[in-house]
């Protein structure tokens, strides 16, 4: 009897506090009222390393806080904001999953498995009820061959661990690779190439060992356009560039060409396919040039059905080539004038 | 010469392992060769270890560029302690630490086998023999730490060679450690417990292998493991708060926790350990949960492996990830062997060793530990999937999804709550069954101190529910368990006829273990309440600033006085000084800075914080230049009590280390 | 307990189908990832020009290729990559190829003597990012990254790392032959000074 007035009393206390509590938290904030910190936790800093915006000091990182400010101030909502930055970025950027499409099982798989436990945990009181547990067997002898499988099981083990190193050692992903460090190391199909790349790449390679065989087939392919202005410049520069007899030979005949067939220089261009036949002597295209030359601009059909007959000479002519020059052979032979 | 010393320890500490696995096999599986011959192998992995490791600090100490490790690592103006620590800064010496403890952890195995030499040691020793011989054999081959340098640069090596009689080429000097591992005395704490605390774990993982494939059922595993997962617990509590402590002292963004995924994967071995000394009560008390205990043991363990792996393959994306190198598919096997290997044999053996469970009652003390047990274990496979998920479904889908802070943290609040309720609760409800009423008695004076405390708080810190709760369910878990020791000593000293206070002792020293057990609950009980204030209530800000300028913020006054440069032997400093005044009065000076390391540009910035007991003035330098500085402030309300709480923790693990060993030289084994 | 052992069982099969799921991520790097704005319509910025006064909004330069770059002076790889988009943006200045090179995270006046040190071409607009709003409105993780968009205003390629002319003027070949070139890493990036 004594003791339940004090009893009553601790419970009034009880009560009396629980009220105050919950009065107390009636209408209060459901959480630090810094917004801004809230959305920068949503997004994953870019240039960090598993850091969220509002924790990195990062610059990028602080632009984008900045952004998220601005972003407020024109009223957006939280989830707006986060697609609005994350917009450009893989959705591994943004932190917080959304509770549907493929991260949806991430939210519900522990609360399921949370149920799950549940459940076993109540049926380990149930299974007591129905019966009575053995006592636990302590130190049971092994079965005989007990042994035996533990080996088989460890040895399997062990060539499981090998084939996986194996496995994973000879298929690991390099990282890509950056095989195009220079023009030259990888080949290169120039037929996909525009004039504008090939311009692209020569000036800015001006100096590479292997840049004149791009110059020259860019040169060539004005050449064929009839563009002889651009294709001057890359033939001279091969030119200035010290090259290679083979190279120099076509620069020289196709220059040698330019010069007769733009400017009407006969003797300018005599002497630069002289210069080709000296670096390579007997050069078919050479031969048939300075031939076209002397024929249409020196007026010298001897010596031309002398050069066309020298390229005739030779072996290993492609069969388009050598019928044209056997065309024109014949017209000069016959003393047609120069078409 | 240190190279090559170091490639002999290491061979030998394969040779031991190897060794040790051979004889504690032989030895478990016949019983009649028993204690023979297992010593000469476990000396042999230990002078192993101990001479790969000493022979990698001595090469940092002798500045023996020789070795890639050095070369690629170390630099000549690396000051003490962080020359030494750098033998553990990178991949290849942090596997070496990892050896050193193994061999430690197989020492205390073999310590007590000896006492007790029996089948169930031998072969937890063949275990840890396994274990060593992955490690090893990983230091010789994927991650050998004393390759030789045959290619120097200018700073580093280019190339090296694993064999140690090749003619060496050196580096006049090396580019030194990471910068932000050379910042803070912290940093060379942190991963020695850390491992202490993940090797440990394989002890009790070495004894239910042992224990399974030689069909011991029953508590003897867990008996002769249970100081060893104590000790690892201590480590790992420890670990992960100076883990944590590190980050808020140097990563200078005010945090302590990024829920980063090489955080997760120290955290996830915790909290399993964590179910798995709980549980394991249960089954030397009432013999159930046999299962559930090797279920837990494996999984921690693997989650250890798997903690190492994230950080050395570079699979995901992390502050702490070492460099890319080969030793992640090698880890990966391993995992998979660990896995595949405990959880098989367990399928295997199961039905040989089930019990059925036994439950009297839900509500006991058994169904608490059931109910933290289910709770830890939700929260482990939160963050394991938080973790993994982003791979997982870009395997499957190709989808780009990612997983955060604002993720694990709705995930855990709730989680955490509940933990607190059982912890307040559990300690008073009896084994077997439990009295509700009596219990509900027992925890009215606790209520209503939460109450009352929850209510002050409201008053006087905020009314935001996250503190007020935290505050609230910590205050129910420290007054419960309080109470329940004043109300013991009160008995006592009434039956006796003494002081309560002289009684309080008697009842402290008459039960160690559970008193333990209370301080570490008390000390999680702190550290929530620190999370709670201090993410809830910090306030920041952004300040552009030359010198003279001065900024409120938070009650404090911060005058930028001026910026200073100064030159260290391995770092230049740049930073500002910035008086704090509070109504006038200086209360510090804090200096914010950036240091850069050797050739590196890019600066590592240093926050300055003023602690004082309501909370931290965390001061970081966000941009320096001639103009002025951009200076982030930040408070942390009681980020104290974190610290206090973590220590609180572990030194529960602690003393129930040293309580278990007074019990077990004193008559009985006191088990909690 | 069977139902014990099947638990059991599918904890070892689920823990080889999560080692199989890491094996593909090996050498997987996040931040290469393919951009979302590939197929999308191009972020409308206003950026200023780095040396005038004045301003460019990128939607003005509709109707044609437009290639847009990120550099800073302190990055190695813009340098190296720098005379690459120079002769690129000559090479293409006539064929309807506008170049627009931004800053990223860097001073104007430091811009400035990169280009003085490492030259401009005349058709290109240089132009400078306040607050990285181009930046983050094109989802860039570090720099070089250059952008390409067609002359619809679609968003077609990418380049991660160094470019050089010959990967420039592929992709915009490919773009002009109507082709989307997609998104293509060619090397490192950096990600901040």
């Amino acid at each position: 009897m004594s003791d339940r007035w004090p009893r009553l009393l601790s419970w009034l206390l009880t009560a009396t506090l629980a009220v105050l509590l919950a009065v107390g938290m009636v209408g209060a904030p459901a959480g630090p009222a810094d917004r801004a910190t809230d959305i920068g936790e949503k997004i994953r800093c870019p240039v960090c390393q598993g850091e969220s915006i509002a924790a990195s000091p990062s610059q990028l990182a602080r632009d984008m806080m900045a952004m998220v400010d601005d972003l407020m101030a024109q009223g957006l909502s939280d989830d707006e904001i986060v697609a609005t930055i994350t917009a450009a970025y893989p959705g591994s950027e943004r932190l917080d999953p959304p509770l549907s499409g493929p991260t949806m099982w991430l939210w519900l798989l522990p609360a399921l498995a949370l149920l799950a436990g549940g459940w076993a945990i109540s049926r380990m009181r149930r299974d007591i009820a129905v019966n009575e547990p053995p006592p636990p067997p302590e130190d049971s002898p092994a079965p005989p061959n007990s042994n035996r499988r533990v080996i088989a099981g460890a040895g399997v083990l062990g060539l499981v661990f090998i084939g996986v190193v194996v496995f994973l050692a000879f298929n690991r992903q390099e990282n890509p690779d950056n095989g195009l460090s220079g023009i030259a190391d990888a080949p290169v199909d120039l037929s996909e190439i525009s004039n504008e790349t090939m311009e692209a790449v020569i000036s800015a390679n001006l100096d590479h060992p292997q840049i004149l065989s791009m110059r020259l087939a860019l040169a060539d392919r004005y050449f064929e356009e009839g563009d002889y202005q651009s294709a001057f410049p890359h033939y001279e520069a091969v030119l200035t560039a010290e090259p290679s007899p083979q190279l120099a030979v076509r620069a020289l005949s196709h220059l040698g060409w330019i010069v007769f067939d733009g400017n009407g220089e006969v003797e300018l261009a005599d002497s630069l396919f002289d210069r080709a036949l000296e670096a390579v002597p007997d050069d078919p295209f050479t031969l048939y040039l300075k031939g076209r030359v002397s024929w249409c601009g020196a007026d010298d059909p001897a010596q031309a059905a002398d050069l066309f007959s020298r390229v005739l000479g030779q072996s290993g002519l492609d069969p388009e080539v050598r019928q044209r020059v056997t065309n024109d052979l014949t017209a000069v032979q016959s003393g047609v004038t120069c078409p | 010469m240190l190279g090559l010393l170091g490639d002999l320890g290491i061979v030998a500490g394969l040779a031991g392992s190897v060794w040790l696995t051979w004889r504690g096999w032989r030895t478990a599986a016949r019983p009649l060769e028993e204690g023979a011959g297992l010593g000469s192998p476990l000396k042999l992995m230990v002078v192993g270890a101990v001479t790969a490791m000493a022979a990698l600090v001595g090469a940092l100490l002798a500045n023996d560029f020789s070795l890639e490790y050095v070369a690629n690592h170390h630099s000549r103006s690396t000051p003490f302690p962080f020359n030494v620590a750098t033998a553990w800064a990178a991949l290849e010496g942090s596997i070496v630490l990892w050896g050193v403890i193994l061999a430690g952890y197989a020492g205390a195995t073999y310590l007590a086998y000896r006492r007790n030499p029996d089948r169930l040691g031998a072969g937890a020793l063949a275990v840890m023999g396994i274990i060593g011989t992955f490690f090893f054999g990983l230091m010789i081959t994927v991650a050998d730490p004393f390759r030789v340098c045959i290619e120097a640069g200018a700073a580093s090596c280019l190339n090296a060679s694993p064999w140690p009689w090749v003619a060496a080429s050196a580096p006049a000097n090396g580019p030194g450690p990471n910068p932000l591992l050379q910042n803070h005395i912290l940093m060379a704490i942190h991963p020695p417990m850390l491992y202490l605390g993940y090797v440990g774990l394989s002890v009790p993982f070495a004894y239910a292998i042992s224990g399974l494939a030689l069909s011991q059922s029953g508590t003897g595993w867990l008996e002769r493991s249970r100081r060893s997962t104590l000790v690892a617990w201590s480590f790992l509590s420890l670990g992960i708060l100076l883990g944590g402590w590190w980050a808020y002292e140097v990563l200078s963004w005010g945090g302590y926790w990024a829920w980063d995924p090489v955080e997760n994967a120290s955290l996830m071995p915790w909290l399993i350990a964590t179910a798995f000394i709980h549980s394991s009560l249960v089954q030397m008390r009432r013999g159930s949960l046999q299962t559930w205990n090797y279920v837990l043991v494996f999984t921690a363990f693997a989650l250890t492996i798997l903690g190492t792996f994230l950080t050395r393959s570079g699979t995901i994306a992390s502050v702490h990830s070492f460099t890319q190198s080969a030793i992640g598919p090698v880890l990966l096997g391993f995992l998979l062997v660990v896995l595949l290997g405990s959880f098989g044999l367990l399928a295997l053996r199961a039905p040989q060793m089930e019990t059925s469970p036994r439950l009297e009652s839900l509500f006991s003390r058994e169904g608490a530990f059931l109910a933290n047990n289910l709770v830890l274990a939700i929260l482990t496979f939160v963050v394991l999937s938080g973790t993994l998920y982003p791979l997982v479904v870009e395997a499957i889908s190709g989808d780009q999804v990612g997983v955060g802070p604002p993720f694990f943290q709705r995930m855990a609040i709730p989680l955490a709550f509940m933990l607190l309720g059982l912890m307040a609760i559990g300690p008073l409800v009896a084994w077997g069954k439990g009295d509700p009423s009596q219990v509900g008695r027992k925890l009215h004076r606790a209520l209503q101190a939460a109450l009352a405390a929850a209510v002050l708080a409201m008053f006087t810190i905020s009314r935001l529910p996250a503190v007020v709760g935290a505050i609230g369910a910590a205050t129910f878990v420290i007054a419960a368990s309080l109470d329940n020791l004043l109300t013991s000593a009160g008995k006592a000293a009434k039956a006796r006829d003494g002081r309560a206070t002289a009684e309080v002792g008697r009842v402290l020293a008459a039960r160690p273990g559970y008193w333990a057990g209370q301080l570490s609950h008390a000390g999680v009980a702190l550290v929530a309440v620190g999370i709670a204030l201090s993410s809830s209530l910090a306030l920041h800000s952004e300040h552009r600033m030359s010198p003279g300028d001065a900024v409120s913020f938070a009650g404090y006054e911060l005058h930028y006085v001026s910026p200073f440069l100064r030159s260290e032997p391995n770092r230049r400093v740049e930073g500002a000084t910035i008086e704090v005044t509070r109504d006038g009065q200086t209360v510090t000076v804090l200096e914010p800075r950036a240091g850069f390391y050797g050739e590196d540009t890019t600066g590592i910035t240093t926050p300055a914080v003023h602690s004082t007991l309501a909370g931290d003035l965390y001061l970081t330098l966000l941009s320096i230049d001639s103009i002025g500085i951009v200076l982030r402030a930040e408070t942390s309300p009681g980020i104290w009590l974190i610290w206090l709480g973590g220590l609180t923790v572990a030194a529960g693990g602690v003393i129930s280390l040293s309580a278990r060993r007074r019990a077990r030289i004193g008559r009985e084994t006191a088990l909690v | 307990m069977r139902v014990t052992r099947v638990i059991l069982w599918g904890v070892v099969a689920a823990s080889a189908l999560l080692a199989l799921v890491f094996v593909t991520r090996f050498g997987a790097d996040p931040t290469m990832a393919d951009s979302p704005l590939i197929g999308e319509e191009a972020p409308n910025v206003t950026l200023s020009l780095l040396e005038s006064e004045g301003s460019v909004k990128l939607s003005d330069l509709q109707g044609e290729i437009v290639v847009v770059n990120f550099f800073a002076s302190w990055c190695l790889q813009c340098r190296a990559e720098h005379e690459d988009l120079v002769s690129t943006a000559n090479a293409f200045a006539d064929a309807g190829v506008q170049f627009v090179e931004i800053t990223y995270q860097d001073s104007v006046p430091e811009a400035v003597a990169f280009l003085d040190e490492f030259g401009r071409s005349e058709s290109t607009i240089y132009a400078s990012d306040r607050r990285s709003r181009a930046a983050i409105a094109f989802g860039v993780f570090g720099i070089p990254e250059t952008f390409f968009i067609n002359e619809e205003g679609i968003v077609v390629g990418k380049i991660i790392g160094e470019s050089n002319a010959l990967v420039l003027g592929n992709a915009i070949d490919a773009i002009k032959r109507g082709e989307q070139p997609g998104q293509q890493v060619v090397g490192e990036t950096e990600t901040a000074p």
